[in-house]
C-alpha cells in the first residue's frame, strides 16, 4: 500500500491536538483513512443531546476529491437519508481542496443546526418538513431520544 | 490504491444499482432500503440468449457479511435453476464449485458475481442443460 | 462521485426495476414517460444536427486553434492512436535531471495518481521555463528551522527525482503484459472472446503496459541521476552543469514554505492566486480543473417528480470554469513572481556554478542568518497586491493547462445525445410499425395542444406522422454516421 501522503498525517495529528469542540474523529488502526466520528447535536436543534456517530473514509484523490461521509446512528433529518448519506454541497460539487476534515465535520454539524428541506435526500423527511414543520422537529427530536444516546460508544443501533 | 471501508464500498455499489449504470443483463439493490448494514441485497439475471435460460430472469438474494468485500458475499437463487454450482435443493450458489466466490477479490463486486453466474449459464456444458418450470422458486 | 448518489426511495426491488426498465424499451408503458421523451425528441434531433453542424465546422475554424490540417478533435481515434497519445503523455511526466529550472524541473513528483495528470504537458513545461509558473519542486516532508546548512544541503541531496511507485500493484496483478519493447500485444488478447471482452481486455493490458514502461523510463532516469551525483562527489572538478551547486540547494530550501493544500515543504516563492493571494504548489495546481461536464444542481420541491437525467436535454450539460480553492471565486488562476536571484537551468546559469551572492564574503552571517535573504524575498512577494483578473497575461488559469474543456463538453452532449437518439429511433420505429401500439395513441392524443387547438383531430395526425418518420430518419442516419 502506498504511504500515507503527509497533508493525512498532519491533519489527523492536528485533530487529536487541537481537537474541535463536540467533535470528534479516531483513525482506524488498520485503516489510517478511515475516521470513526462522533458529531454532538447543535445547541437550540432538534438534535441537542444527540451523540451521532459517523464514519468518515479519505478516498485516494483526497483532498482533491472529498471525504466520504456518512451517519451510523439513524437520525430523522431531510438532507440526510435512511442509509444515513448526506446531501451537503461542501460534500458534492462544492467541495473545495483547501477543505478539511474538520472542516467538513462542523459542515455537518451545522447541517444539523439548519436543515434545508428544499434540497433534500429523505424525500419523505423533507415533505413532512415543508408541510408539518412542527411534527417534523417533534419526530426529530424524538429519533434523537431514541437512538443518539451519548452513553451509546460501540457500535449503534443496527436496525 | 487505498482500501475502501465495506460501507463506502457498498454504497458505491448501490449508486451504480440504483442509476442503472452496469450492464443491461443483470441488475441489484438493497432488500431492505432501511437497512443501515446493507447486508441483503435483491439480484436479477436475465438468462443469455441461445441457451435453455433465454428470456428468463432469475432472482437471488446476496448476502454482504461483516467481512466484504474482503470476503465474498454469500448468493443464493430464489428462482429454480439448473446448474451444477447450484445447490438443487436449496439454490445456494456452491463458493467451491463457483470460481468467482472460490477465487475471490477485493476488487469484485456484486455485478461481478452476477455477470460470472450469468456467464456460467451460457458455458457449453451448461446452456442445453435441462431447466425446471419459469417461474418456479427454491423454498 | 461523491458518497451521496441517488435517492433510495424508489422502488428497490430491482426484478421490478428490470421489467420496468425492459418495458420502456418494448414501449409498453403509457403516459408522462412517453409524452417527455417525444418532447425531447423533437428537441434533441434539432439540437443535435446544429450541435454536430457546429463541431465540424469549429474543427476547421482557425479561430478556435484548429485549422484545416491539424486534426478533428471529434474524429473518433482508434484504440492504437489513443494508446500512442497517452504513452506520448506520460512520457512527459517522466523527471529528468537535466530539465531543469531554477533548481526544480518539468514533471511532478507524482504526489497525485497519474490518472490525474490529465493537463497539457506540453503548455506547462513551457510555463515553467518561461519562469510564469513555478517549477515542479521536490517537496520536503518537513522544514526544521534550527537545520544547519550542511543538515539542508545533505537532505537536499538526497531526494530523489520521483516518488517510489507502488510495487506491482493490485490492479495488475494477473495482467499479462508481454515484451514491454515490443509495441504490439494483440497476441495477449484472448482471440476466442468476444468484440467487446477483447476491447475490454486491451484497455486493461495496455494500462498496465503503461504503468510498467512509466517505472522503467523513471528508474531509469533515476538511477542515471543517482551515478552523476556520485561521479560529482568523486569528481570535484568539472562537474554535471545541470546538478545543483551546494548554495543553490541550500538557498532554495532554506527559504520554503507549506503549501496549503498538500502540507508539504517547497523553495519559495509558491504561484500566488490571482484573486486571494493564497499560495500554491504546481503540483496541486495542476491538479484543480473544471468538473466533469454534468447537469446543473437545482433545489427542488420535494413533492414534485423530478425528471431523471437521461431525459435531460443534452444541451443543459455545463461545465463551469474551476473555482479558487481558498476563496471560491470562479475562473481560478495563479501569477508566479520568479526568484531572480536563483535563475539557473534552462534560459539561465549552469545550475553547478551558482553562488549565494557576496556568500564567501559574509560566510557566517548567511549560514546562521538567512534574515537578509528573508527580507529581499518579502519584498518580491509583496509586488502583487490586490487581486488580478483572469485575463490578464500574467494570469495562468486551470482552462489555459487544459484547453481541451470545451471539445470534451460538446464530445459529452453528443454521446448522450446519440445515446437518446438510438432509443428515440427504436421507440419511434416500434410505434410506426405497430400503429395499435396504446403509446402511440397516447402521445397522439397529448403531445401537441389541448382540445382546443384549432386543428382537426385528423389533421394533427397527419402532422404528428410525418414529424414522427422525419425524427426517426435524423435519428438513425445520426447513429449511423457515428459508428
Amino acid at each position: 500500500m502506498a504511504a500515507l501522503p503527509k497533508r493525512i498525517i498532519k491533519e489527523t495529528e492536528r485533530l487529536v491536538s487541537d481537537p474541535v469542540p463536540g467533535i470528534t474523529a479516531e483513525p482506524h488502526e488498520d485503516n489510517l483513512r478511515y475516521f470513526q466520528v462522533t458529531i454532538e447535536g447543535p445547541q437550540q436543534s432538534p438534535y441537542e443531546n444527540g451523540v451521532f456517530q459517523l464514519e468518515l473514509f479519505l478516498p485516494d484523490d483526497y483532498p482533491m476529491e472529498a471525504p466520504k461521509v456518512r451517519f451510523l446512528t439513524k437520525i430523522y433529518h431531510p438532507n440526510i437519508d435512511r442509509l444515513g448519506r448526506i446531501c451537503l454541497d461542501v460534500l458534492k460539487n462544492n467541495w473545495s481542496p483547501a477543505l478539511q476534515i474538520r472542516t467538513v465535520l462542523l459542515s455537518v454539524q451545522a447541517l444539523l443546526a439548519s436543515p434545508n428541506p428544499n434540497d433534500p435526500l429523505a424525500n419523505d423527511v423533507a415533505e413532512e418538513w415543508i408541510k408539518h414543520e412542527d411534527t417534523a422537529i417533534a419526530k426529530a427530536k424524538e429519533w434523537t431520544k431514541l437512538y443518539a444516546k451519548p452513553t451509546q460508544d460501540e457500535e449503534p443501533a443496527k436496525e | 490504491m487505498s482500501k475502501v471501508p465495506r460501507s463506502f464500498r457498498l454504497l458505491e455499489e448501490l449508486e451504480k444499482g440504483e442509476k442503472g449504470l452496469g450492464p443491461e443483463s443483470c441488475s441489484y439493490g438493497l432488500s431492505d432500503s432501511d437497512d443501515i448494514t446493507m447486508t441483503k441485497w435483491n439480484g436479477t439475471i436475465l438468462g443469455p440468449p441461445h441457451s435453455n435460460h433465454e428470456n428468463r430472469i432469475y432472482s437471488v438474494l446476496i448476502e454482504c457479511g461483516p467481512s466484504y468485500p474482503d470476503e465474498p458475499p454469500k448468493v443464493k437463487f430464489v428462482s429454480k435453476i439448473n446448474l451444477p454450482c447450484v445447490n438443487s435443493t436449496t439454490g445456494e450458489v456452491v463458493k467451491e464449485k463457483f470460481h468467482t466466490l472460490k477465487e475471490w477479490k477485493r476488487s469484485y463486486t456484486m455485478e461481478t458475481v452476477l455477470l460470472e453466474l450469468r456467464k456460467e449459464m451460457a458455458t457449453p456444458s451448461n446452456k442445453k442443460l435441462l431447466q425446471p418450470q419459469e417461474g418456479t422458486t427454491f423454498e | 462521485m461523491g458518497n451521496v448518489p441517488g435517492k433510495i426511495d424508489s422502488p428497490q426491488d430491482p426484478a421490478n426495476r428490470k421489467q420496468q426498465r425492459s418495458e420502456s424499451l418494448n414501449f409498453g408503458s403509457q403516459g408522462p414517460k412517453n409524452l417527455n421523451r417525444n418532447r425531447r425528441a423533437t428537441s434533441l434531433v434539432g439540437n443535435l444536427l446544429s450541435a454536430s453542424g457546429r463541431a465540424r465546422s469549429d474543427s476547421y475554424n482557425s479561430a478556435n486553434g484548429y485549422n484545416g490540417n491539424s486534426p478533428n478533435p471529434y474524429k473518433k481515434k482508434s484504440l492504437k492512436e489513443k494508446e500512442k497519445l497517452k504513452e506520448k503523455h506520460a512520457r512527459q511526466l517522466v523527471v529528468k535531471y537535466n530539465e531543469t529550472v531554477d533548481g526544480g524541473f518539468l514533471a511532478p513528483f507524482g504526489c497525485y495518481n497519474f490518472d490525474k495528470l490529465d493537463y497539457e504537458a506540453d503548455i506547462v513545461k513551457n510555463l515553467i521555463i518561461e519562469r510564469r509558473l513555478a517549477p515542479f519542486y521536490t517537496p520536503l516532508q518537513e522544514f526544521d528551522q534550527t537545520w544547519t546548512r550542511e543538515e539542508v544541503i545533505k537532505i537536499v541531496d538526497g531526494l530523489p527525482l520521483h516518488c517510489s511507485f507502488q510495487q506491482d500493484p493490485e490492479e495488475f496483478e494477473g495482467v499479462p503484459t508481454g515484451d514491454l519493447a515490443d509495441d504490439e500485444f494483440d497476441y495477449l488478447l484472448d482471440s476466442t472472446a468476444s468484440k467487446r471482452e477483447q476491447r475490454r481486455q486491451r484497455s486493461k493490458i495496455s494500462k498496465a503496459r503503461l504503468y510498467f514502461k512509466r517505472v522503467g523510463w523513471q528508474e531509469r532516469a533515476n538511477e542515471r541521476y543517482l551515478e552523476l551525483k556520485l561521479m560529482n562527489k568523486k569528481h570535484t572538478e568539472a562537474k554535471n552543469p545541470a546538478l545543483p551547486s551546494d548554495d543553490l540547494k541550500y538557498t532554495l530550501y532554506k527559504n520554503g514554505a507549506e503549501c496549503p493544500i498538500c502540507f508539504l515543504y517547497f523553495p519559495k516563492p509558491l504561484n500566488i492566486s490571482r484573486c486571494c493571494k493564497q499560495p500554491i504548489c504546481t503540483e496541486c495546481f495542476v491538479q484543480i480543473k473544471r468538473a466533469a461536464p454534468h447537469f446543473p444542481h437545482e433545489e427542488v420541491d420535494p413533492t414534485q417528480d423530478q425528471e431523471p437525467d437521461e431525459l435531460k436535454d443534452p444541451n443543459l450539460l455545463v461545465s463551469e470554469p474551476a473555482n479558487c480553492p481558498y476563496c471560491a471565486t470562479a475562473e481560478f488562476g495563479v501569477t508566479y513572481e520568479p526568484r531572480r536571484d536563483v535563475r539557473t537551468g534552462i534560459n539561465g546559469i549552469y545550475a553547478s556554478e551558482y553562488k549565494i551572492a557576496e556568500y564567501k564574503d559574509r560566510e557566517g552571517l548567511v549560514s546562521d542568518s538567512s534574515s537578509n535573504e528573508d527580507d529581499e524575498l518579502v519584498t518580491i512577494e509583496q509586488i502583487r497586491r490586490g487581486s488580478i483578473a483572469a485575463d490578464d497575461p500574467s494570469v495562468i488559469t486551470s482552462d489555459s493547462i487544459r484547453p481541451d474543456w470545451e471539445i470534451n463538453l460538446t464530445k459529452e452532449r453528443l454521446r448522450l445525445a446519440r445515446r437518446s437518439a438510438k432509443a428515440t429511433a427504436i421507440h419511434m420505429s416500434n410505434q410506426l410499425i405497430d400503429p395499435e401500439h396504446p403509446s402511440r395513441h397516447a402521445s397522439i392524443s397529448s403531445s401537441v395542444g389541448g382540445p382546443d387547438g384549432g386543428n382537426s383531430p385528423q389533421r394533427r395526425q397527419k402532422t404528428l406522422e410525418e414529424l414522427d418518420d422525419e425524427m426517426l430518419q435524423q435519428a438513425i442516419k445520426l447513429s449511423l454516421q457515428d459508428h
